[in-house]
């Protein structure tokens, strides 16, 4: 290797680093407020300050989300199931989504697609990698609560 | 004759590529979600050295197609490593025949504009910003990778001409 080949890859490490460090300690603040999205709809919204929740129908089934049972023992207390945007046998395959109270987090339980990958993150509370599933096309995002209130003019 | 050895070859680099990318889909050897080595890149970078350009990017585009045809999955993921592989094959191209770098710095600039190209199509197709939070760390993945990748490509250099060597001998 010669020297052009060492400033090249020293230049891409310095760049990479220094994107790596600002979106980690400068990127977006987490919130208390988990969406979950099927596309480009948020389907349920989780309150983490007040452990409730918000449910939104699909439109390509309204029965879904549909509450089930969480996983025994793994920490989540509210199960849904929600339709993805993979179709197996003519069919939308589910996602599994559970939400834990305690660690203020929620998971992609399961998922019928090939890979898994948002199975894998496991439980999200905000910090690190954010949750997806790209053939699924489910997205958990972490927001800060918008505050309604509109400051009054004396 | 030496089209036919020629084709020969690239069918089983595809191959070896293919099977190479189903093991890594199978066995998840980084612990981060979606991120990978990316070892059927090696038969990218052995055959962009040993064939150009032009066959590098068709070895690339037909294991992508057939690794999406054997795992029936031409989903987001699919269209997302193909346009990786594609920004990576160009790129890899472009600076092997005009820069003249080293082969282990042509891998990594490689690594790094295939983790760009999907995530970028990503969001193109996906219409969400979300996956640029995924961009640094795969980022700085794909830098080790990319030597790696490279690492192995030279060593294959290396005995491939050993070997063609003592058979002239």
């Amino acid at each position: 290797m010669k020297l052009k080949d060492y400033i090249v890859i020293g230049a891409i490490i310095a760049v990479i680093g220094v994107f790596y460090i600002w979106v980690t300690y400068f990127g977006p603040e987490s919130g208390s407020i988990a969406l979950v999205y099927q596309g480009n709809d948020v389907v349920i919204e989780v309150d983490f300050d007040n452990n409730s929740y918000v449910v939104f129908p699909q439109a390509v089934d309204p029965n879904y989300p549909m509450l089930t049972d969480p996983v025994p023992d793994e920490g989540g207390d509210v199960a849904f199931i929600l339709l993805g945007a993979y179709v197996n046998q003519g069919e939308r395959t589910r996602v599994f989504i559970e939400i834990s109270w305690q660690q203020k987090a929620i998971r992609i339980q399961k998922d019928e697609t090939p890979r898994q990958i948002g199975v894998r993150r496991n439980w999200y509370d905000g910090t690190g990698l954010p949750a997806i599933s790209l053939p699924s096309q489910v997205f958990v995002v972490f927001e800060t609560p918008v505050d309604d209130e509109i400051d009054g003019v004396a | 004759m030496k089209d036919i050895k020629k084709i020969t070859t690239l069918s089983m680099l595809i191959a070896v590529a293919i099977v190479l990318n189903v093991i890594e889909i199978s066995i998840n050897i980084i612990p981060v979600p979606g991120a990978k080595i990316g070892f059927a890149n090696i038969v990218t970078v052995i055959v962009l050295y040993m064939y150009g350009f032009r066959s590098a990017s068709l070895v690339t585009i037909l294991r992508v197609f057939l690794v999406g045809l054997l795992s029936r999955s031409f989903t987001i993921p699919f269209w997302m490593g193909l346009g990786g592989a594609i920004v990576s094959i160009v790129t890899m191209g472009s600076l092997k025949q005009f820069l003249k770098l080293h082969l282990v710095t042509v891998s990594v600039l490689g690594a790094v504009m295939h983790t760009l190209g999907q995530v970028l199509v990503g969001i193109y197709l996906l219409q969400t910003d979300l996956l640029i939070l995924y961009l640094p760390l795969m980022l700085l993945i794909s830098i080790p990778a990319g030597i790696f990748i490279g690492l192995i490509t030279q060593r294959f250099f290396r005995t491939f001409k050993r070997s063609n060597h003592q058979q002239s001998l």
